[in-house]
């Protein structure tokens, strides 16, 4: 599965990154983008179509998507 | 890599009344274009409370820090309410008046070019609020 973010509708609440820290961060700008092998992508992973989610988080990552304020967390299958 | 942004014409600057907020749809998204006597701000559409439609609050303004017992009014047209809970969001920045709410409204460039408002889903620089 990989999942980004469409920062244009993120609200900076952090919910994500509370709820699933390996997949989601905030950046400079203070909102939310993911993380793949470790690296911060740029415009929420949506140019690149996400981060792969490790295996096991995928559930957490769909809560996190179902609770996001902005409803701007896409997750994808691969 | 970064990613394109479109800018979008959403009206002329006299469709849109001082001090309303008049909702546009930009790319799918709803954004509610503020105009005041020397700007026009773009703001999201969902309240980062509870989701709520932010742009049919009030454009207000608020209360100021201000010393024990003294009530300063001030921003005023430059806050909105949201219809729900009240809570209260600077309209430049997004940001939740006095951090009554986590996280903020996603604010977005506009501009006035030739008479027209241009509006883009790109987010701008941080202001102060």
């Amino acid at each position: 599965m990989r999942a980004y973010v469409d920062q244009s509708a993120c609200t900076a609440g952090g919910l994500c990154e509370e709820a699933v820290p390996e997949v989601f961060v905030l950046d400079d700008r203070g909102v939310a983008t993911v993380i793949e092998a470790g690296v911060a992508m740029a415009e929420g992973g949506m140019s690149a179509g996400g981060a792969e989610v490790p295996r096991g988080l995928e559930d957490r990552v769909r809560d996190a998507a179902a609770a996001c304020p902005g409803a701007c967390i896409f997750c994808h299958a691969d | 890599m970064a990613v394109a942004v479109a800018e979008h014409r959403v009206g002329a600057l006299e469709e849109f009344p001082i001090g309303e907020v008049k909702l546009v749809e930009v790319e799918g998204r709803e954004v509610g274009i503020l105009r005041t006597r020397d700007r026009v701000f773009a703001i999201g559409n969902r309240c980062p409370h509870q989701g709520a439609p932010l742009c049919a609050g009030r454009v207000t303004g608020t209360m100021l820090a201000s010393a024990p017992n003294e009530y300063v009014y001030g921003e005023d047209g430059l806050v909105i309410r949201c219809p729900w809970h009240g809570f209260e969001f600077h309209v430049a920045t997004g940001e939740s008046v006095g951090g009554a709410v986590r996280g903020r409204v996603p604010t977005y460039q506009v501009e006035v070019r030739d008479g027209d408002v241009i509006c883009s889903l790109r987010r701008p620089p941080r202001e102060e609020s």
